[in-house]
């Protein structure tokens, strides 16, 4: 199997998974009493009985649950996942909005776990036993045990209030502007840090065995640099290990941006999720939810994709 | 008259409730509800219920619990719910029956009714905001007989000494319990000057940057050095005003929002025909003038003759024949939309017909400046207002506007009546309350007037709409044409102060940070990225008071906390034990500790803004109420004894 | 092993090794095994034998003794293992003693009858002490209140120690909930293999998708907040992660001899399942569910900030956040009530640790017995 070929079907194999999310989600909107018409009618009382039936057709909730899954699912698929009640604005045009601030805040999170991530863990790795060892040990198991909306909050303190290096606000300009970046770094550092410790400890260990491994004591005996086997060969296998676990942390990420943007009042899909919840925005809740899992899905089929470009002892046959 | 609904936009109208009652929204409301029919004895079980939202009404609510538990008399349980989904239960008229101690705070208006008809009032029962159903007729006659009539309208001294016999009659009678007044403390830095706060949220914004009927104009000096002082004579023009609120704009379209902070910024782009000073006196605005033409002593009867029959479905929702969105101006009073099949209706055009024929209850007349263009530089006629009034039928502020409007119907290009219902003491406040359209917003339907949608609001004020970032932050510039500026302040024929007060706002720009959570808006303050806001913990407020970069305004709204008594379940429906409770109320601690000083607590069921028109003599009644409202555990112990004893109740309380 | 691994290995043992581990049935696209802060570390320290590591040397596959391997004195030595391990055992006392003062924070009254009448917490939880003392919110740790007061005036001290009946019978409940019905569900997935496998895997990965804080939202969202609607929450698709992990050891175990054995001699598939296979494939189970613990006490505290835990006067810990969090920013000049923050958030932080310490105290001692028995195997 050659690469392409492992790579296409994968990317087709996420597919039944993507179909089985959506039912999921789909389930958790048929679970809430009552439907999005005795919803909207909750709202419009003027709204007569034949109105409602009519509007039960047009939405196809009138014919059975698969049936009334499919006519979600198609609407769902064009974008269309109905308007926010309260307000009568589409849900994608909100959700569109605060998404790039998400992603945003992810993306900057990740780069920061892994920067720190990785030359921390190395080092670990190689000084075995040294007091930087043990100080990058302790910060990994303190990342994993600290809840984040806390740190944030101890952040939130120290940071803005007492040293005053952030505005408390996100600035208003676009995202890709100095200020909103420079503004990014608490909430990323914050919801990157669990993250950078897992990784931390997972590289810590694969690399302390790839440096065991027969491969590399041959290549010390060969008289190699040991800068060389560091980077080039041990980092390169010790690292596909982390990338098993990319999907697991990038859910990580996902649900650590639903409490951090409160903390930080990032204007985001996490922070627009909580007060859905408030609110009892059911669509928003539903478009969030069903964005945030085909997220999680799309990072996995890349990590494995990335996995398998990365690991040279995979055969393709 | 609504339940004051700090956090969500929807404050539920009559309407609303009518039609959201029996349909099941998401709701966490599952609590068990003990009917215990079984017999009664002490330590009797209560259930107090509150929403979560409000810390500080949790906090009293348990202290008063705790007060409960301590005298032995009381098992106490306290049940707390998402605001709607609080709201949603309380508001179902079964809820009555349940037996349960509610704890909600009421905003009213400048009418004394405001504070004892929603409570108390027969035909408020699971619509707003009588809770736990007093069927007390007489009461509901006296609180009519205050307002509605031409005895009334004609004599404010008999209206008044008729409400102090109401506030006497409820203290005796104890339907709820009144905990404190609602005060709002607004902090800003010594940037912003002239600042003065209005008696309600919504209006504060307006009020403040510009009121010539109270001389109030708020600037902005940005110089550390300049002079200090109120007096809008030291005033400065320009500069941008940052306003920190701490909930999001949820819409922009005057009759489809009701939540404080969508009216408070729509009052910077909307006008009305009138305008009201901090006391809730009437002053003409986009109207030159008014007069009350025509006063007829008919009662809502008087409309069967051009009424219509309509069928009702068994939750009391209007049926019209096909045609949907029909306005019900006025239900006939012997009629009861949920017990009966069908129930005769005054349709808009069956009013149209009746004015017709000379049949209402007031006439007013409004005037309007000739020459007020709204920000796309359309001129407002009588035809704008008429069409504003249509756009209000249906909507979410229907159920209060049509309690009082009748008809709207323009006389020529510049001048229109009003009509009311019925003789109306308050018709003048009430009427004109519409925030006028431009007549192609007018046609939008419900929410349409949205910016996100590409439907920027457009109308008379002093500022445009400029930007809105969802739930981050609203910005209004000022318009470079208002028509007061251009007409001079002379235009408004009832101003009598000096010509050199500015004839609009001075502040060039006004941001509105939305900022949910309290301490980040103080930070905000603090850090200068914002320079007046509302609503900060009360702990925090002597810092600020002390600190010479800033200055607090604490107000007195229109406003109370307050319990209700489950007044038709045994044993509430003895007065007596009401009372006893009552006793067990810790106001002036609720006030000290809770609030930390910045409240007040209540006497009386009548804050400040509605004594003028509210009671002959405020003091006199305070004098004989307070003693009933004494935090007294001795007086409420002897009382819940004298019950138990006449009525024969089990107790095992040592 | 989990099962991320026996995919890993799979796809990458291919030309290396007999077609014995591709009739597994894996999942292929199997990334992200457990999920939470734990799951690396399920992984990662337990990398005794990583995949690169076995397919370089292409003898991935050491169980193939017919003694079983999980003897006694393996667990013996893991038991003594753990035991040396000073980290683990101050996570352990911290842990215990934690829960100790939890239960005797306050009498616990079972209807009506007394079953714990010691009350280590000076006041009650509730109790709004300006009602009954000279004190006022927010006064600052003394002798009287060695915490200090909240916001309500409430005794910090007396909450932080009931808090943690919430937090920690939560992550109990949900753990033990959860393992269960994650340790049945993978292992019928593992040992069936073929298309039910197939099915119950694709479950998996779908809940999977979802990130548990997110879930925990939704299910918040749909059933309201209580304690039980938090047990629900986290329980519902929890156990998603022991049915993955699970799996994947079964796959390994059921291929060894004394299984194949065990089947050759007709024993019925429920006994071979659970006497043989399920209590080989436990260990990694152990060190999810130590972890896990930890991972649903910072959910709950997470809801419980976000206010859609508990009800807000409740002490837990969490919920108790939520209210210091308008507390933490005072006025120009004013002092920080830093105790308000600090006490609840430390207790969060302090036993999480503690779990993490004796969760990777666990993993050492599984591996040393691993490692252990497989040595055996090579040197036989």
């Amino acid at each position: 199997m050659t690469l392409r070929r492992y790579v296409l079907r994968r990317i087709l194999l996420i597919v039944p998974v993507l179909v089985g999310v959506s039912m999921l989600t789909f389930a958790l909107v048929s679970l809430t009493p009552g439907d999005p018409v005795s919803r909207m009618v909750a709202q419009n009382p003027s709204v007569t009985a034949a109105e409602e039936a009519q509007l039960r057709a047009q939405y196809g909730l009138d014919g059975p649950v698969w049936q009334q899954y499919l006519t979600w699912l198609g609407n769902v698929a064009t974008g269309d996942f109905g308007v926010v009640y309260g307000t009568d604005r589409p849900v994608s045009a909100v959700v569109g909005r605060r998404l790039p601030e998400t992603v945003a805040l992810g993306v900057f999170g990740w780069l920061f776990a892994v920067g720190i991530a990785i030359p921390t863990g190395i080092y670990a790795a190689v000084r075995k036993g040294s007091v930087g060892d043990t100080v990058s040990r302790v910060f990994a198991l303190s990342g994993v045990s600290i809840p984040n909306f806390w740190l944030g909050l101890v952040f939130v303190l120290v940071f803005v209030l007492w040293a005053g290096w952030w505005d408390v606000r996100p600035p208003r300009e676009p995202l890709t502007h100095p200020e909103t970046l420079w503004h990014l770094v608490l909430p990323g550092v914050t919801i990157g840090t669990a993250t950078c410790a897992s990784i931390m400890r997972v590289l810590r260990t694969s690399m302390a065995e790839e440096l065991n491994e027969e491969y590399v004591t041959a290549a010390r005996a060969k008289g190699l640099p040991e800068r060389q086997i560091v980077w080039k060969h041990a980092l390169r296998n010790a690292l596909s290990a982390v990338v098993t676990v990319v999907a697991t942390l990038t859910a990580g990420i996902v649900a650590g941006a639903v409490v951090v943007e409160v903390v930080f009042s990032w204007p985001g899909l996490g922070r627009e999720l909580v007060e859905a919840i408030h609110g009892h925005e059911i669509n928003l809740v539903v478009a969030i939810t069903l964005l945030t899992a085909v997220t999680v899905v799309v990072c996995n089929l890349l990590a494995d994709i990335i996995y398998a470009v990365l690991d040279p002892r995979i055969r393709y046959d | 008259m609504n339940p004051e609904n700090d956090r969500s936009g929807d404050r539920p109208t009559r309407r609303q409730l009518l039609g959201a009652t029996g349909s099941v929204l998401l709701s966490s409301a599952a609590g068990c509800l003990d009917d215990d029919s079984g017999a009664i004895s002490f330590p009797l079980s209560v259930r107090l219920e509150v929403d979560a939202d409000n810390t500080d009404r949790l906090a009293w609510t348990a202290a008063i619990a705790q007060v409960m538990e301590q005298t032995g008399y009381f098992d106490v349980e306290i049940e707390q719910y998402e605001l709607d989904d609080f709201l949603e239960r309380i508001f179902q008229p079964k809820y009555a029956t349940k037996g349960n101690v509610p704890f909600l705070s009421i905003s009213g208006t400048f009418n004394p009714e405001s504070y004892c008809d929603p409570l108390h009032g027969t035909e408020n029962q699971g619509q707003c905001c009588n809770l736990n159903g007093l069927g007390y007729d007489e009461l509901d006659a006296m609180i009519d007989r205050a307002r509605f009539g031409t005895e009334v309208v004609d004599d404010p001294a008999l209206r008044a000494r008729r409400y102090d016999e109401i506030w006497r009659e409820l203290a005796e009678f104890r339907g709820s319990s009144v905990i404190t007044y609602i005060t709002e403390e607004y902090v800003r830095n010594t940037d912003v000057r002239g600042f003065s706060p209005y008696p309600f949220v919504e209006g504060t914004l307006e009020y403040a940057l510009y009121s010539p009927a109270d001389r109030v104009l708020t600037w902005i000096d940005r110089n550390a050095d300049g002079a200090t002082g109120d007096e809008w004579s030291a005033h400065r023009s320009g500069g941008t005003l940052r306003y920190g609120m701490d909930a999001n704009v949820e819409s922009f379209d005057p009759p489809y929002s009701t939540d404080i902070y969508s009216t408070s910024v729509q009052s910077l782009l909307f006008e009305s025909l009138t305008t009201l000073d901090a006391e809730g006196n009437v002053f003409p605005w986009l109207a030159r003038g008014y007069e009350l033409v025509d006063v007829q002593d008919v009662d809502r009867r008087a409309y069967e003759p051009y009424m219509r029959p309509v069928p009702t479905d068994d939750e009391g929702v209007l049926e019209f024949d096909g045609e949907a969105d029909v306005q019900a101006i006025v239900v006939h009073p012997d009629d009861d939309r949920i017990a009966d099949e069908e129930v005769r209706v005054l349709t808009p055009a069956d009013a149209a017909d009746a004015v017709e024929a000379g049949v209402y209850g007031m006439q007013y007349r409004y005037e309007l400046h000739e020459g007020v263009t709204f920000h796309n530089g359309e001129e407002l006629t009588a035809d704008h207002v008429v069409a504003t009034a249509k756009r209000y039928e249906n909507s979410d502020v229907a159920a209060q506007t049509f309690d009082s409007v009748l008809h709207v119907e323009a006389v020529d290009e510049y001048v229109v009546d009003i009509y009311a219902q019925v003789p109306d003491a308050e018709a003048e406040r009430e009427l004109p309350s519409f925030r006028i359209h431009t007549l192609e917003q007018a046609e939008l339907p419900p929410n349409g007037i949205d910016p996100l949608q590409d439907t920027p609001p457009i109308g008379t004020g002093p500022y445009e709409f400029e930007t809105f970032a969802d739930e981050r932050y609203f910005r209004a510039r000022k318009t470079d044409d208002y028509w007061l500026e251009r007409k001079g302040i002379d235009a408004l024929e009832w101003y009598d102060g000096p010509e050199s007060f500015p004839a609009g706002p001075v502040i060039d720009e006004i941001d509105v940070e939305i900022i949910s959570s309290d301490s980040t808006r103080s930070a905000a303050l603090q850090n200068d990225e914002i320079d007046l806001t509302f609503g900060l913990v009360s702990s925090t407020l002597e810092e600020y008071e002390d600190d010479d970069g800033y200055v607090v305004d604490s107000i007195q709204g229109g406003g109370y906390q307050f319990f209700q008594y489950p007044v038709t379940v045994e044993p509430w429906d003895d007065a007596r034990l009401r009372r006893a409770v009552n006793h067990l109320v810790p106001r002036a601690r609720i006030v000290e500790e809770v609030l930390d000083g910045w409240g007040e607590p209540a006497w009386t069921m009548l804050p400040k803004i509605a004594r003028e028109t509210g009671t002959a003599d405020y003091e006199a009644l305070e004098a004989d109420l307070r003693e009933k409202n004494a935090f007294d555990t001795a007086a409420a112990i002897e009382l819940i004894e004298t019950v138990i004893d006449d009525r024969g109740y089990d107790s095992n309380v040592q | 092993m989990t099962e991320q691994r026996a995919d890993r290995g799979r796809i990458r043992i291919r030309g290396f090794e007999s077609e014995q581990g591709e009739t597994r049935g894996g999942s292929p696209d199997g990334a992200g095994s457990a999920r939470g802060g734990s799951a690396d570390r399920v992984r990662g320290t337990r990398g005794g034998s990583t995949d690169g590591e076995t397919s370089v040397r292409g003898d991935s596959r050491q169980w193939n003794s017919n003694v079983q391997p999980e003897s006694v004195s393996g667990w013996r030595r893991a038991l003594s293992r753990f035991a040396r391990n000073r980290e683990a055992l101050v996570g352990l006392l911290i842990v215990c003693s934690m829960l100790l003062v939890s239960i005797l924070a306050r009498p616990i009254e079972l209807w009506g009858v007394p079953i714990q009448p010691v009350s280590l917490a000076p006041y009650p939880p509730s109790e709004m002490l300006w009602l009954t003392q000279d004190v006022s919110a927010y006064d600052p740790p003394s002798a009287a209140h060695p915490m200090g007061l909240d916001g309500n005036g409430r005794d910090v001290f007396s909450r932080v120690l009931v808090g943690g009946r919430y937090s920690i019978s939560i992550g109990l409940v949900v753990v033990t909930i959860t393992s269960a019905i994650g340790i049945a569900y993978g292992s019928v997935a593992g040992y069936y293999g073929d298309w039910v496998d197939e099915l119950l895997m694709r479950v998996v990965d779908m809940i999977l998708a979802f990130p548990d804080l997110v879930l925990a939202l939704v299910v918040v969202a749909l059933f309201g907040n209580g304690y039980w609607q938090l047990v629900l929450a986290f329980s519902l698709f929890g156990w998603a992660s022991y049915a993955r992990v699970i799996r994947g050891e079964v796959l390994e175990v059921k291929e060894t001899e004394y299984v194949v054995a065990a089947k050759a001699l007709g024993a019925s598939d429920r006994s071979v399942l659970f006497k043989h296979i399920v209590p080989n494939a436990v260990p990694p189970v152990v060190v999810l569910a130590t972890l896990n613990i930890g991972t649903v006490v910072i959910g709950v505290a997470s809801l419980g900030f976000l206010g859609l835990g508990l009800p807000p006067a409740t002490a837990e810990w969490g919920t108790m956040l939520e209210g210091a969090r308008d507390a933490i920013v005072q006025g120009p000049g004013g002092g920080i009530h830093w105790w308000v923050t600090v006490f609840p958030g430390g207790a969060i932080f302090a036993f999480v640790l503690s779990i993490n310490l004796i969760g990777d105290a666990i993993t050492d001692a599984l591996d040393a017995r691993a490692t252990d028995s497989r040595a055996r195997f090579e040197r036989r």
